[in-house]
């Protein structure tokens, strides 16, 4: 807000520019300083920085303890939280992918920040105490600086929130990769950006109510932008997240133009903050440097983050997709050699304790030499949007060939179970390892993953899903919760990396049934009937009699298809 | 009705060159100010000088008071004529700010920022006044606090207080940094009696060594408080004298009588049940004492119709 004497300073300054750009003002020297900048006496500058900084540390101190801020605070602790308490998320995160989901999740702390700097920039208006406003020593524009400046601490805050975040994610056990400090700095600097827009718009438009609509249409805009068909215009918004639902992948596969977008929404806070400044009466031609000069860096950066991905970056892709061997490194476990891009090495951790649960109770004659795992990229990894092509299982046969791994057991990027997925990432490795396992050897056998769910058959379906299924806590809990997902007479055990299994839903209520009783007493019958157990000709019903149980009777198929899944059980 | 002498208006010094102060010891002045507001003038071309003690200007509503008020405290920009204030031209930014930095001004009914304690609300309008030394600021604020009696309140919101305290708050405001020039505007609105004479004592205090515009519709704290009376009505300076020349103005013109006299330019029925008359008292009348009110009255000219007394 200017006050009555900048008004009419401003309206003679530009009566004077007019006059002058007509030549009206004869005597005006040519080369004559005109005044620019905030005029003082040198002494006084010091003492109104440090005013204005006063000022911004007590707005500031307010700016924080306001409710809107507090509300958007609680929002994301309690987002956090429920993450947390509800899903496998945190339990297994990758780091790399972790740091920009937080800036989600800050957009909430963000929208309080500029409800509340909004709402402290109109409370002289609001308060009709603006008669207060009209003749400070400090000027105005200095308000709206000091403003600007409260901002800072709130972005300090989102800044601690996602490193805090990133910490207490990393220090899980599980925890795999490294965050990225440009995707950590977004969050904050994306409350940077709607402290400035705040300011800006509270500058412009002086009514209370402008706040709520902007945010409205910015939260629109941000909606409307991560939905849009062109992946490329996500990066134009706030945020540029993918659906969380995406597959990680190798950080260095990721190829996301973090530090560009990081710089690009720095340099749209500058822009706005200058404009508000400029709108609040200041005068200074450093400042419409600045504004000029952090637009062309908002525009710079904002072309910069659409470059399209480097051919390199897609081969790479591709290879990580097709043949990952070269880039893996192994480690053996026992009997099980688990091979993992080397940002996921920690992950053989969780899948050994699967992996030697399910042989655990496999007769010591009847286990194979050596296993081999391999950590598989899905489909696609260009964009979520894209539909997933099958598994290249002969590629992946060729490269575990190629690398000494043959008919390695896939297992996927994520790990552990989330209520809202579609699959169950430790039912469905540890499902596949009790497949292979309970593979019947012969020699010269190359084959490894089918392009399609394999269909766990009769009494070998049977065992091999209990091997799984006892073989950790939250693999029986993932067999659980797969099973109401499933339709029809069949149950698929689907893996986000590869084709899952399939099997009949009277074995696997067989299996439950298993499941129910001692896994001791079972793990005997097991043991004593092994040969017979794995033998691809034992029908269920025969499964149910030497494990003791009532194995329910198949009913008749009602789709032909499905028939097939088992003919001969 | 017009006043039978109005006092002259003393001449304006120079306002040019400034020095530290204006001419004469004065430290505000304006010269020949005309302020419009969409056509209608609110000042016409006033001159006027201010020097240390309290000057009391008084005036009807619409009179231009207000408007004064805010040309002397840099809020408002006149349309034409000369200001000065501690020897400085409001029109030079840099000038304009050392002005407001020595300058106290208590406006028209402020608004508050209801969720800021008083000590708070004081800090805040400390700050914009550049005060900028935290511990003396505090002090600062912890002074004019305890100046105008909310020692104990400056950790209340400030819509926990009453009306009355807020008005406080808003002269501790004014006070902040001890300014050489203090403007009010009607700062004993809203106030009890009691409260009303406390801020009497406080303001006589201020005008010791300050200069002090008193802008009220309280003529009793005019005539207790202020060494000069200034009447300003349709944007011009109807009088500028002492109290005492003013309520002199109604010497011999007011008048008691058992029943309203037709003859007078107002009157009103008295507790007592007499009526009291201002006006040209007829012959043999009990003259009453005058007051500063009724030589206002009488100045103006004209007399409010609701002065029937309870």
């Amino acid at each position: 807000m200017r006050t009555a004497w900048e008004r009419k300073e401003r309206k003679e300054r530009k009566g004077r520019n007019e006059r002058e750009s007509r030549g009206d003002v004869p005597g005006a020297p040519a080369g004559a300083p005109r005044s620019s900048g905030p005029p003082s006496s040198g002494r006084l500058l010091p003492r109104r920085w440090a005013a204005t900084a006063d000022l911004a540390r007590a707005e500031g101190v307010r700016l924080l303890r306001h409710p809107a801020l507090l509300g958007g605070l609680a929002v994301c602790l309690g987002l956090w939280v429920l993450d947390a308490v509800t899903s496998d998320a945190d339990r297994y995160p990758v780091l790399h992918d972790e740091d920009r989901y937080a800036q989600l999740t800050l957009l909430v702390l963000a929208a309080g920040t500029f409800l509340a700097v909004h709402l402290a920039v109109l409370r002289p208006v609001r308060d009709e105490a603006t008669d207060w406003h009209e003749a400070p020593v400090l000027e105005p524009w200095r308000r709206t600086a000091a403003l600007l400046l409260s901002v800072l601490p709130a972005a300090v805050l989102a800044a601690v929130l996602a490193v805090a975040r990133s910490v207490y994610l990393g220090l899980r056990p599980g925890a795999v990769g490294s965050p990225s400090a440009s995707e950590l700095a977004a969050g904050p600097a994306v409350v940077l950006l709607a402290g400035a827009l705040a300011v800006l718009a509270g500058t412009w438009l002086r009514s209370a109510a402008a706040g709520p609509i902007v945010l409205g249409l910015l939260a629109i805009g941000t909606v409307a932008g991560a939905l849009s068909p062109f992946a490329s215009w996500r990066w134009w918004g706030l945020v540029a997240v993918e659906d969380e639902s995406r597959a990680s992948l190798p950080s260095e596969l990721l190829h996301r133009p973090a530090a560009p977008h990081l710089l690009y929404l720095l340099c749209l806070a500058v822009v706005l903050g200058a404009l508000a400044l400029l709108r609040a009466g200041h005068r200074g031609r450093a400042v419409q440097a600045v504004a000029a000069l952090a637009l062309a860096g908002a525009v710079t950066a904002g072309a910069v983050q659409l470059r399209p991905v480097p051919e390199s970056v897609n081969e790479a892709r591709d290879g990580a997709r097709l043949a990952p061997a070269r880039d893996q490194q192994c480690t053996r476990e026992g009997r099980v050699t688990y091979c993992a891009f080397p940002e996921f090495a920690e992950r053989h951790r969780q899948w050994a304790r699967v992996a030697d649960g399910v042989l655990r109770w496999v007769p010591a004659r009847d286990r194979a030499e050596r296993y081999f795992v391999r950590q598989r990229v899905p489909g696609t990894v260009t964009s979520a949007d894209e539909v997933q092509p099958p598994p290249p299982v002969d590629r992946w046969a060729a490269d575990d060939r190629r690398a000494g791994t043959p008919r390695s057991v896939p297992v996927g990027m994520e790990w552990g179970s989330g209520s809202d997925s579609a699959h169950d990432d430790t039912i469905a490795f540890a499902a596949a390892f009790a497949n292979r396992v309970t593979e019947r050897r012969t020699s010269g056998d190359s084959g490894g993953t089918a392009p399609e769910p394999a269909a766990l058959c009769g009494a070998r379906g049977i065992v091999a899903l209990w091997l799984a299924a006892q073989s950790a806590p939250e693999a029986e809990s993932g067999l659980r919760s797969t099973v109401p997902r499933s339709f029809g007479d069949t149950v698929e055990i689907e893996s986000a990396a590869a084709p899952g299994v399939a099997l009949q839903r009277t074995d696997v209520e067989t299996v439950l049934r298993l499941l129910d009783r001692p896994a001791d007493d079972v793990a005997a019958k097991v043991a004593t009937s092994w040969a017979e157990l794995v033998d691809p000709d034992t029908p269920s019903p025969r499964a149910g009699e030497l494990l003791g149980v009532r194995a329910p009777s198949a009913p008749a198929p009602a789709d032909p298809e499905e028939a097939q899944l088992c003919p001969r059980a | 009705m017009t006043p039978s002498t109005t006092p002259p208006t003393p001449p304006t010094p120079p306002l040019t060159p400034f020095g530290d102060t204006v001419a004469g010891g004065d430290t505000a002045a304006v010269r020949n100010v005309t302020v419009r507001y969409r056509g209608t003038v609110a000042l016409n071309s006033v001159s006027l000088t201010l020097s240390e003690g309290v000057t009391g200007l008084l005036g009807p509503n619409g009179a231009g008071k207000t408007t004064l008020l805010r040309t002397l405290a840099t809020a408002l920009v006149p349309d034409s004529g000369d200001v000065a204030v501690l020897g400085r031209n409001p029109g030079s930014p840099g000038r304009r700010q050392e002005i407001r930095r020595n300058l106290g001004y208590l406006p028209q009914s402020p608004g508050f920022h209801r969720h800021f304690t008083a000590f708070e609300f004081v800090d805040y309008l400390a700050i914009l006044k550049e005060i900028t030394d935290r511990r003396r600021r505090h002090d600062e604020v912890r002074r004019v606090l305890a100046a105008v009696g909310l020692r104990d309140e400056r950790g209340k919101r400030l819509k926990a207080l009453s009306g009355g305290m807020r008005q406080r708050v808003a002269l501790a405001a004014a006070l902040v940094g001890d300014p050489r020039v203090l403007i009010l505007d009607e700062p004993t609105v809203g106030l009890d009696p009691e409260q009303r004479l406390r801020f009497r004592e406080l303001i006589a205090d201020l005008g010791v060594g300050r200069t002090v515009l008193l802008s009220t519709h309280q003529t009793e704290d005019v005539a207790a408080l202020c060494r000069r009376v200034v009447v300003l009505d349709r944007g011009e300076v109807r009088y500028d004298a002492t109290p005492e020349r003013l309520s002199g103005v109604a010497e011999g013109r007011v008048w008691f009588s058992t029943e309203r006299d037709p003859r007078a330019a107002a009157g009103w029925r008295t507790g007592r049940g007499t009526y009291r008359n201002i006006g040209s008292p007829p012959e043999g009348a009990r003259l009453a004492e005058p007051s500063l009110e009724d030589g206002y009255l009488l100045l103006l000219g004209s007399v409010p119709e609701q002065r029937e007394a309870a």
